[in-house]
């Protein structure tokens, strides 16, 4: 990443008017969005074609949960944050730890979230 | 003296001549001793000189045969009557001369008699009587004989018969002095007795003829004498002065007699008399001796007196094997010590027989022990083998300076005091025996009574009722105190049911599982006949209401025939633990109704044996058949996920190690593979500080608690999930509304109708549980504000169709906008407007098609601008629901077809 070439954040969200939030704060932060996607199988396939600096995931897709994303994310060193509003007992022992936000979350603690895990250079 | 022959025949033939008066004055006046009979031997006449001669006046004619009382031949047999001379003279028709007889007087005085009968005949020669003259000659006949018979015995005499006149020579020497000292009578007769006396005699004869002399006899004295060839001879002498006929001593008579024999043979009497003495001692102190070393010291006292032996010893068997030393008299103990052990015999020696070695220096056995022997100055020796019931003891020994010839008299002794001592040996064995016996006994009777007496206390001090019956019929019964206390009754009464009215208890009855006892059944009289009663449980009942429960064993009493002669029972009152148990049955039963409808199970762990008890409760939590359960710990472990047996190893090893309460929550795993979670609480106990303890505890099935606790926990995260989501959303509805609406008035109300619209959209959700809501639900219910049923101006449609809450809120939101639209632009802002909704799903593409048509309304312009509904409608659907929205704005109205895929009925 470089001061010409934006970071670029990876967005699942299955929450449309979520997602149009994350995006527009992100967006108006100055960070390319890559997404959002809203269902677990886009979104996998997506995190391996596409190129992103860091990961904002929600955990609940229509049902489905994310964690087989965050596992493949975890290998592969790429730093995520993840959105929900589940409380942190819900969560499976080996997530807990992960940097989390809780919906309804506002727009600069987002960003500065993404921020801490991707440091500008 | 004349003879019958001479008498003148006529005379004698003239009977008839003595009934002449001058005649008989004759025959009366005769000094000789004359008689007549007739013919048959009837006295007809006996004259004084007759009559004086037989001592008695015979009656004529009465007497037969002979005037005297008795007759005897010379010989002194008796002679009869009827066989005397004269008799036989009659019976043979002639005189009878020279027979002797002796007629015997009244007076029992005698006279040697010789008969002259002569018959006498008349002319004719006819028998007419007889006379007999009879002669005596008693004292001629006794002056011969006694000079003759005088030198017959004097001749005949075995013993020595000298006469000597008073100056000691001899003048007469029979045979038997010729025998006796050897010489003969004419080689001594005239000569000095003194000839026969051996030196050192000389003064005998002196003496002798002192005493003579003066008138004195000598009695067998005891003297010596010298024979002719030197030798000596032992005499008894017995030495009578001889007489003139006026009785002057003119010598001396000398008897002697060789008491030689008579001494040896008195010498040995008196050594069988010391023998038997000594024989009788020993017997009396065998009988009398209390122990052993008496019996040896009476053996060899009898040893030595009897078999004048001054050394002797006994010695016996030890264990069989060795003969030693017990007794000894005059042997030096090295002697003893080389000899020790030595036997002629084995103890297997069957009739061992003694053994006497007269002289040591010929004898060829003992070469080894000889010079041991001699060294001692042993020159003979006896083994004297010493017998008890048949078999070999030991010996006794007799030792002899010289050489000894042991006599069949000496042998016989010695195995007499071999018997004696054998038989008291023996004798004193057996009492030692028995008094060991007999001391044992009284020990034991001693400890026997201390034992009576103290199973007499325990009896008393148990605290179980003991009942005894001491007969079969069991008629009288005894107890202890605790039996008369249990059965209430005072002591020492007869506690047996079978006694007579009056005599037993009669009030308290006997039960056993609710059934009376008869006394026959009660189990001291069943064990009375025989039989071991175990374990019988019976209920004792009292008049009072009241009841005791008893628990016990009885036996029969047997003899030492092991006939029964009687029977005891022991009991313990076990009426508390009874209770007890029925309290705890009960509560057992109340514990596993509450296991079975808790679906709980019962289980304990003996963690010292490993044993593992299930209730079939568990067992059936477990999916095991009842009584299938292996019974270990690892059978337990098994069933435990394994994810799940580190916790479980951790609590149980807790509860062990704390002695404290064991809870666990695990899944166990059935055998079709199914999971089901437990909880488990248990508690541990103690079983004394030798055991390990156990663990005991319930289980129960708390799969569905668990399954309805991770639902509640999904509902909850889901809840907190679809509130937070809610509230993103409304966040970011709020933000759309006021960032793209300028007028604040206008958004705010936008904003509210939205968010009210939201809510209601989950207020149908949450009375449906979040199950779903109908598509028409939900259309209706954004239209409903609007709708004029006068007009009819809001048609609604379609198949029924569910909706998940997704499809509901997202679908809701939709038909809020446009509801909202056509309320404020399109066909519901005017009276004559109408919308009308039509829905149907296509099963072939699977989609859910909805159309939206305003028809009525004012003219239709495009929108200046994408508001938020408009974003809504075209974005969120498109994302959220994955559909495809098309807005036509047609000049009759908004036509909105929203193509999705088709709900499923499960929920998000």
């Amino acid at each position: 990443m470089t001061a010409l070439e934006p970071c670029r954040v990876f967005v699942v969200e299955d929450e449309f008017l979520v997602a149009l939030q994350i995006e527009d704060d992100l967006i108006a932060a100055g960070y390319l969005v890559v997404g959002p996607f809203t269902s677990l199988s886009t979104s996998i396939k997506a995190s391996r074609a596409e190129r992103f600096d860091v990961a904002t995931l929600d955990l609940n897709l229509r049902g489905e949960f994310v964690y087989p994303l965050v596992d493949e994310l975890l290998e592969r060193r790429v730093p995520l944050l993840l959105l929900t509003g589940y409380a942190v007992s819900d969560l499976p022992e080996r997530f807990r730890s992960l940097p989390r936000l809780t919906k309804p979350f506002d727009g600069t603690e987002l960003i500065s979230r993404i921020k801490s895990l991707v440091p500008v250079a | 003296m004349c003879s019958a022959e001479s008498l003148p025949k006529y005379v004698v033939g003239d009977l008839s001549a003595l009934g002449s008066p001058d005649f008989r004055a004759t025959l009366d006046a005769l000094a000789v001793a004359v008689y007549t009979t007739d013919a048959e031997g009837f006295v007809t006449y006996c004259n004084p000189a007759a009559a004086r001669l037989a001592g008695r006046q015979p009656e004529l004619g009465q007497d037969r045969w002979c005037v005297s009382w008795k007759l005897r031949r010379p010989d002194g047999s008796p002679l009869p009557h009827d066989e005397c001379p004269l008799a036989m003279a009659l019976k043979g028709r002639q005189p009878i001369r020279g027979q002797e007889l002796v007629a015997v007087r009244p007076d029992g005085s005698t006279a040697l008699l010789l008969p002259h009968p002569t018959p006498i005949f008349d002319e004719t020669g006819e028998l007419t009587g007889a006379v007999n003259l009879l002669v005596d000659i008693t004292d001629r006949k006794s002056a011969e004989q006694d000079s003759r018979y005088l030198a017959a015995i004097v001749e005949s005499s075995d013993d020595a018969i000298v006469a000597k006149d008073l100056n000691g020579i001899i003048t007469s020497w029979n045979k038997g002095a010729e025998r006796l000292f050897g010489y003969a009578a004419d080689e001594v007769q005239g000569k000095s007795i003194t000839i026969l006396m051996p030196p050192g005699y000389e003064n005998e004869e002196p003496n002798i003829l002192r005493r003579i002399r003066s008138g004195e006899r000598i009695d067998h004295y005891q003297t010596t004498r010298r024979r002719k060839d030197g030798s000596l001879v032992n005499i008894s002498l017995t030495v009578s002065p001889i007489r003139d006929v006026s009785g002057r001593i003119v010598g001396a008579s000398k008897i002697a007699r060789d008491i030689t024999e008579q001494r040896r043979s008195g010498e040995a009497l008196a050594a069988r008399l010391r023998e038997q003495a000594a024989l009788h001692r020993l017997t009396e102190r065998l009988h009398r001796a209390q122990e052993i070393s008496e019996v040896y010291e009476a053996a060899l006292d009898a040893i030595q007196g009897a078999l004048g032996c001054h050394r002797a010893s006994i010695l016996l068997f030890e264990n069989a094997a060795k003969m030693h030393f017990v007794a000894w008299r005059g042997l030096s103990s090295q002697y003893r010590d080389a000899v020790d052990g030595h036997s002629p015999w084995t103890c297997e020696e069957r009739d061992p027989q003694p053994i006497f070695l007269e002289d040591i220096a010929q004898a060829e056995a003992l070469t080894a022990l000889r010079p041991i022997i001699e060294a001692e100055g042993i020159a003979a020796l006896g083994f004297i083998p010493l017998v008890a019931e048949g078999r070999l003891i030991g010996k006794f020994m007799t030792y002899y300076d010289l050489p000894h010839a042991f006599t069949d008299n000496e042998i016989g002794v010695a195995m007499t005091i071999a018997r004696q001592l054998g038989f008291s040996i023996q004798r004193m064995r057996a009492d030692e025996a028995r008094r060991l016996a007999e001391e044992q006994l009284r020990r034991n009777e001693a400890s026997e009574r201390a034992r009576a007496a103290e199973l007499m206390a325990i009896m008393e001090a148990v605290p179980a009722s003991i009942w005894i019956a001491r007969t079969p019929d069991c008629r009288v019964i005894s107890g202890n105190r605790a039996a008369y206390e249990l059965l209430r009754q005072a002591p020492d009464t007869n506690l047996s049911l079978s006694a007579p009215i009056g005599e037993r208890p009669d009030d308290f009855r006997v039960f056993a599982i609710g059934n009376m006892l008869a006394p026959d059944e009660l189990p001291v009289q069943r064990a009375a006949r025989g039989e071991e009663v175990s374990n019988f449980e019976e209920e004792i009942r009292f008049e009072d209401g009241s009841s005791r429960h008893v628990f016990g064993n009885a036996t029969p009493l047997r003899d030492a025939a092991g006939d029964v002669i009687g029977a005891v029972a022991a009991s313990v009152d076990i009426t508390e633990r009874k209770q007890a148990e029925e309290a705890l049955q009960e509560s057992e039963r109340r514990l596993q109704i509450a296991l079975d409808a808790g679906r709980m199970g019962a289980w304990e762990w003996n963690i010292g044996t490993g044993e593992v008890i299930w209730s079939s409760g568990l067992e059936a939590l477990h999916h095991l058949e009842p009584g299938t359960f292996g019974g270990t710990f690892a059978d337990f472990k098994r069933d435990v996920h394994p994810d799940d047996l580190p916790l479980v190893e951790l609590e149980i090893a807790k509860a062990v190690e704390t002695r404290g309460d064991y809870h666990v929550v695990y899944r166990i795993r059935l055998a079709d593979g199914k999971i089901r979670w437990m909880e488990a609480f248990g508690q541990f106990s103690p079983q004394g500080p030798a055991k390990a303890g156990k663990l005991a505890g319930v289980c129960m099935d708390i799969t569905e608690r668990k399954e309805a606790e991770s639902q509640r926990n999904l509902l909850v995260a889901e809840l907190s999930h679809r509130v937070k989501n809610t509230l993103a959303i409304v966040s970011s509805i709020a933000r759309q509304s006021f960032s793209t609406n300028p007028d604040f008035h206008e958004a705010h109300r936008s904003f509210d109708a939205r968010i009210r619209a939201l809510a209601q959209t989950h207020t149908r959700l949450a009375e449906a549980s979040w199950s779903g809501v109908s598509l028409e639900t939900v259309l209706f219910d954004e239209l409903a504000p609007y709708h004029d049923d006068s007009r009819n101006n809001v048609s609604l449609s379609g198949p029924r169709t569910m909706l998940p809450p997704k499809y509901a809120l997202t679908l809701g939101m939709a038909a809020h906008e446009l509801a909202t639209n056509a309320a404020k632009h399109g066909a519901l802002s005017v009276k004559t407007g109408s919308v009308g909704i039509e829905w149907s799903a296509d099963r072939e593409t699977d989609r859910l098609r909805i159309r939206w048509s305003e028809s009525g309304g004012p003219p239709v312009l495009s929108p200046k601008r994408n508001g938020f509904g408009r974003l809504l409608l075209e974005r969120v659907l498109a994302s959220d629901l994955g559909g495809e929205v098309q807005l036509e704005f047609a000049p009759q109205g908004l036509v909105c077809t929203i193509d999705i895929p088709c709900p499923r009925e499960a929920s998000p």
